[in-house]
């Protein structure tokens, strides 16, 4: 890790942390988790491992928890700095673009893992109901979130990156999650061949029904995942580098 | 130092920057000047690495902007125009995070940030948030962190936009205190804070660099160097022909008493006044005949429009 990096992390923390959007967000994502738990419970019929699974895999809630947060935790991270001039400071400063391309994705992910980790508690409230909840399925549900969340949140940068307006970042990003998460659902049988299953091999909702859900870990899955966030960080970089070629 | 030899930078039809060259010496305080448009921003653009030159080349303390880019960063403190600042952060916990990026050793930060806080008037504001501090001390603040490493090179874009006439003193003052050991490129367009500031102006319109030199330099080309302003009351004829008499060509007014006329050396000039005052003439005036730089800069630009 350079010498520049935690301080340019240090940074985005603070602005994350610090901004009034953050606790709208988090305020947000706790109401749509808790209406995702007490969906799961109703839903999962005292099963426990189909409570997790709909929870943290199979709810409605639980995606639009996951498709939302990107969207809005990115918009402004370089939309904003564009707009108010403050990226001209940063980039005249001795950094790479590229590690304040990495500085926001991970400033942007541990953010959502703040979010994100209170919904531990409610696999605690479980095991306090005498449930017990299997770890392997727990521990791989978190990882598929994590992988998720680590593309779209790639994706939502790469929109920020391309704009000087949030809102146009925003909404960019929030449709291409929304394409991501419905293309392969409209898309897939025989009669659409090879894009039925190209579509269905990247689907978010069909790794979790076939890996993260089950307690299983999927090299494939991970490659797409960590594939698909590296080329996108890849993306930022070339995009923010775009105001040389101009 | 600052090296800039046919620089050219061009927004697809546009030539913003047209074949500049120009040059900063170490203990200089250029002033860059031109109107709105001129083509100064994206000349310091690229200076600082922020945007590529499409053709010539830049070099800034020895380092070769274009593929030393890190290099150069390192060794400059760039205010730019309008300062744009993070509104949410404290003044000294940004002035930190900018020490930190810009690699101040954790051992010598403490002592960096009192001393910027200290030379740009930040003390007692040091805890404040920069969202809800005046302009001026916005200003200051970026300027403290243009100096946190303390770099060789500085490169000011309209640092004192925005200031009260105290606080644009103050900071004149400051840029004109920082001579002797830096290498200075300030832009403005205010001409009498250049002539106070500046030990050397360059005058950019249109992407194209119309002259560069010292106040005297600048003067010389343009052609009023050497002339004295003759001044004697009621006797503008006598004055005029004692003149001519001499084999000088004033000029004058219809019906007025002062005379200007282009002597061969300056030490004609003491001569002269000495033979004037010898024939009884009532001398009243007898001055160099300068112009000011803003004089100077309006013929320039004007010049360059025909």
């Amino acid at each position: 890790m350079s010498s520049r990096l935690l301080p340019l992390l240090w940074r985005e923390l603070e602005s994350l942390f610090f901004s009034p959007l953050a606790y709208i967000v988090l305020t947000v994502f706790l109401v749509l988790s808790g209406f995702s738990f007490g969906f799961a419970l109703s839903l999962g019929g005292g099963v426990v491992t189909d409570t997790i699974a709909l929870f943290l895999g199979d709810g409605p809630f639980f995606w639009a928890c996951l498709l939302l947060v990107p969207p809005l935790v990115t918009m402004r991270l370089v939309s904003e700095e564009r707009r108010s001039g403050t990226l001209e400071v940063l980039l005249t400063a001795p950094v790479r673009d590229g590690e304040v391309v990495l500085a926001k994705f991970l400033g942007a992910l541990v953010f959502q893992a703040f979010l994100w980790a209170p919904t531990l508690l409610y696999i605690r409230i479980l095991r306090g109901y005498g449930a017990l909840p299997d770890a392997g399925q727990v521990a791989t549900s978190y990882l598929g979130i994590a992988c998720v969340t680590a593309l779209l949140t790639a994706a939502g940068l790469f929109f920020s990156t391309r704009t000087s307006n949030q809102m146009v970042a925003a909404v960019s990003a929030l449709t291409l999650n929304v394409l991501l998460l419905a293309a392969p659902l409209l898309v897939q049988g025989e009669r659409f061949g090879l894009l039925g299953r190209a579509l269905g091999s990247i689907s978010m909702t069909g790794h979790f029904a076939a890996a993260f859900s089950r307690g299983l870990v999927d090299t494939g899955i991970l490659a797409w995942y960590l594939g698909g966030t590296l080329g996108l960080l890849v993306l930022c970089t070339r995009s923010l580098e775009a105001r040389r070629w101009r | 130092m600052i090296l800039v030899e046919h620089l050219t930078r061009r927004f697809h039809e546009l030539v913003a920057v047209d074949d500049v060259t120009l040059r900063v010496a170490r203990g200089e305080v250029l002033g860059f000047l031109g109107p709105n448009g001129a083509g100064k921003s994206t000349t310091i653009r690229i200076l600082t690495g922020f945007l590529p030159a499409s053709s010539g080349r830049a070099e800034v303390d020895g380092h070769d902007v274009a593929t030393q880019s890190l290099e150069v960063r390192r060794r400059l403190g760039y205010l730019p125009e309008n300062v744009p600042l993070p509104g949410d952060a404290r003044v000294h916990e940004y002035l930190e995070f900018r020490a930190r990026l810009k690699g101040v050793p954790a051992r010598e930060r403490t002592r960096a940030l009192d001393r910027v806080l200290a030379q740009c008037g930040l003390v007692e504001m040091r805890r404040r948030i920069i969202g809800q501090l005046s302009r001026g001390y916005r200003q200051r603040v970026g300027l403290a962190d243009a100096l946190v490493a303390d770099p060789p090179v500085l490169i000011l874009d309209e640092p004192t936009v925005g200031l009260d006439p105290g606080q644009r003193q103050e900071m004149l003052e400051l840029v004109a205190g920082m001579r002797a050991h830096k290498t200075v490129l300030l832009s403005s367009h205010v001409l009498g804070e250049v002539e106070q500031a500046c030990t050397r102006v360059a005058i950019i319109r249109r992407g194209r660099l119309l002259a560069q030199g010292t106040r005297e330099e600048l003067e010389a080309g343009a052609g009023r160097r050497g002339e004295v302003e003759i001044v004697a009351p009621r006797a503008g004829d006598r004055l005029a022909a004692a003149l001519q008499g001499r084999g000088l060509a004033p000029r004058r007014e219809p019906g007025s008493d002062a005379c200007a006329v282009r002597l061969v050396s300056e030490e004609q000039g003491p001569a002269l006044l000495a033979a004037l005052v010898g024939e009884g003439l009532p001398i009243a005036t007898f001055r160099p005949l300068t112009r000011s730089l803003q004089e100077i800069y309006l013929d320039l630009v004007r010049d360059a429009a025909a």
